[in-house]
């Protein structure tokens, strides 16, 4: 893991240890610390453990082992529901319901509800529908409301923004910036890069434990560099020549959609134009690394059968 | 308390809103009772005559009369049954006795029957004394040559309203057993395997506020169901069912005290049992022993004793026969007051069992 020397704020959420069996999956997980007031992204391949380790810190996880402190509620340290927001793929609802009762529960129960909520994810048009005639996105809007709008203080999110119109998407983003502007913890499992990029921190999961924690741009330095080249190759027999000269200079290119991406430093942004000139390239470009790339490499890594030793070097 | 009414409100709504449930709590029961209300009671189309003939053989007159008088009405004929003098009139029918001196030449027909007097018992008195009054007629003599004689015979109801009645008071009770035991049992396993119980277990809802909820929803819809169906049936099928203002309020407690027995039992069956196939098994189980417990489509009276020794302290049984005596008019005693107790005893155990033990996902 990387080394944080800074001063976290108070926890929200201390893991103390979280072991879950299922089947031939195993998520084992210990002593991690959420800060309060931070927004975490769990990102990894699909199975990693992202939402189980959501479900298993809700309790829904039948866990072996749950120690697992939640200072911000005080005293007690257990879960306090009612200062919980959650949005979870597996959850649902009688298909009898109709989304306006649901929305009343929700006042009814939780004692305050957002009308900014309310408005931003649409719910207007969904209130006269049965939750069994909704479609994904629109159950999706329904969760994020039941996440957000009683401005809880802690709250869970498990692939928000699968399913979900881009109007709503920008929603999405404007209520998990409100919620931090208010002070609340959010932890989330995305596959989403502006998620990760509005994160503080990101825990990178694998294989049921946690491969790494840091800052975006700690991982990218980490695992890919801060900077990245394209070079988009017009004439496909000079790619040999390209990869072995990339080589012969410590990079190794990674071929996307007809063009080759190289990571490294800011010294990418003088050894590029040099690889252009010499090699005849149709367009080349030198950018910072994105949480994009970092979730390509992720999943790359998911794929990757045994697991590569991290570095710069990226090879699909 | 603000949320607690949500959760019975919505809990209350999606009940109304399935179509199946619907069907099955209240379209169910009437569709039962029309069709063994025509399979067990008076058919409306057969007029039976009980015929008790001491003049050998000349009853055959009026029979053949009678038998004329309907013989161009399609679906409506007599059904004739020779008795002996001595056994007593059945209800709905009419006894025609015809003396030893009753010939062609003439002679004394007594017309016996059990008020009240049903339309078709009604319509087989008019037309015996219509047959007889044409054979005068036709006779061309002075005086008749046949009489007619009354025997009313002292009864409280016919043997069809009897019927009828001991059918929709039964099944008022087996819809109130089988509904509270099985239809609500087998929803909350659905809706928990199916996830659908998890949202309430996230937010700041107890089991024991959702199993209230949830029991008090049904359990009202369940009472006025009931209610309605008594009142309903006995209406459409003149069934002589004692609605007086006592009656409805004794039937109120004992249905309410059945409702919490019954639907406490399934919570607690459906607190342990959390796979849909297994609910299932469990309901088809016991729906064979609970319906014969009921006495509804076999009298426990002709039951082997050992059975009848099991189904006498049989919770079903005690509710189903509570019930049906409140619904008789019968007087409310001491045993009556146990039975009561009894049912909110075993309600408040099983409600116990249910909110301790009460999961809100499958098992792992």
């Amino acid at each position: 893991m990387l080394k944080q020397n800074i001063v976290l704020p108070p926890a929200a959420i201390h893991i103390k240890n979280v072991q879950v069996q299922r089947e031939a999956f195993r998520l084992s997980i210990s002593d991690l610390i959420v800060p309060t007031g931070e927004y975490i992204t769990l990102v990894g391949g699909n199975g990693a453990g992202k939402s189980t380790l959501i479900e298993a810190l809700l309790g829904l996880a039948d866990s072996e082992v749950l120690e697992c402190l939640y200072p911000f509620a005080g005293e007690d340290m257990s879960l306090p529901s009612e200062r919980l927001g959650t949005q979870l793929q597996s959850l649902s609802w009688n298909p009898e319901f109709r989304v306006a009762d649901i929305l009343d529960l929700h006042k009814a129960v939780y004692g305050k509800q957002s009308s900014e909520a309310y408005e931003l994810l649409g719910l207007s048009e969904l209130a006269p529908k049965g939750i069994g005639k909704t479609s994904r996105g629109e159950r999706v809007r329904i969760d994020l409301f039941f996440a957000f709008a009683h401005s809880p203080d802690l709250i869970m999110l498990d692939e928000p923004s699968t399913g979900l119109d881009a109007q709503y998407i920008e929603a999405l983003f404007q209520l998990i910036g409100d919620a931090k502007n208010n002070g609340a913890t959010l932890i989330s499992a995305t596959h989403d890069p502006r998620e990760v990029a509005m994160s503080d921190q990101t825990w990178w999961l694998e294989n049921g434990t946690v491969r790494e924690t840091g800052q975006l741009s700690q991982l990218l330095s980490e695992h890919l560099g801060s900077w990245k080249g394209v070079l988009n190759v017009s004439d496909p027999s000079s790619l040999p020549g390209l990869h072995e000269h990339l080589e012969a200079v410590g990079h190794f290119g990674v071929e996307q959609d007809g063009a080759i991406v190289i990571f490294g430093d800011e010294g990418l942004k003088s050894i590029v134009p040099g690889f252009a000139e010499r090699f005849d390239l149709s367009g080349w470009g030198v950018s910072q690394s994105t949480a994009a790339d970092l979730l390509r490499h992720i999943s790359s890594q998911s794929r990757a059968e045994p697991r590569p030793a991290a570095g710069k070097i990226e090879k699909d | 308390m603000t949320h607690l009414m949500h959760l019975t409100r919505l809990e209350s709504l999606a009940f109304l809103r399935s179509k199946s449930a619907l069907f099955w709590t209240f379209a169910y029961p009437v569709v039962l009772l029309v069709l063994l209300n025509a399979l067990f009671s008076q058919s409306a189309t057969k007029l039976n005559v009980e015929i008790d003939d001491l003049s050998r053989g000349q009853a055959s007159i009026v029979k053949d009369a009678l038998i004329e008088r309907v013989s161009f009405i399609e679906g409506l004929e007599f059904a004739f049954d020779d008795v002996d003098n001595e056994a007593p009139i059945r209800g709905g029918t009419v006894r025609l006795t015809f003396d030893e001196t009753f010939s062609e030449a003439g002679g004394n027909v007594t017309i016996g029957f059990k008020p009240p007097v049903s339309a078709e018992t009604g319509s087989t008195i008019a037309m015996v004394s219509e047959a007889l009054e044409y054979m005068n007629r036709t006779a061309v003599t002075a005086d008749p040559n046949w009489t007619l004689a009354y025997d009313v015979t002292e009864g409280a109801a016919t043997g069809g309203q009897a019927s009828t009645r001991f059918l929709i008071t039964g099944l008022a009770a087996l819809t109130i057993i089988t509904t509270a035991l099985f239809g609500f049992t087998g929803v909350i396993i659905q809706l928990r395997d199916a996830g659908a119980l998890r949202p309430f277990q996230i937010m700041p809802v107890k089991r024991r506020d959702y199993i209230l909820a949830f029991s008090a929803s049904r359990g009202v819809i369940l009472l006025v169901f009931s209610l309605i169906f008594i009142i309903g049936a006995n209406l459409i099928y003149r069934a002589g069912i004692d609605l007086s203002l006592g009656t409805l309020a004794l039937a109120l407690v004992t249905s309410a005290a059945g409702i919490f027995a019954f639907l406490g039992i399934g919570l607690a069956i459906a607190a342990f049992i959390t796979k849909p196939a297994t609910g299932q098994a469990v309901i088809n189980t016991l729906n064979l022993p609970v319906i014969f417990l009921s006495d509804l489509f076999i009298p426990v009276s002709a039951m082997p004793e050992w059975i009848q020794s099991i189904v006498s302290v049989s919770p079903i049984y005690a509710f189903v026969n509570l019930l049906r005596n409140i619904f008789d008019g019968r007087s409310f005693g001491a045993a009556d007051v146990q039975t009561l107790v009894m049912l909110f005893a075993l309600g408040t155990l099983a409600f116990w069992i249910a909110m301790s033990s009460f999961k809100w996902r499958p098992a792992k």
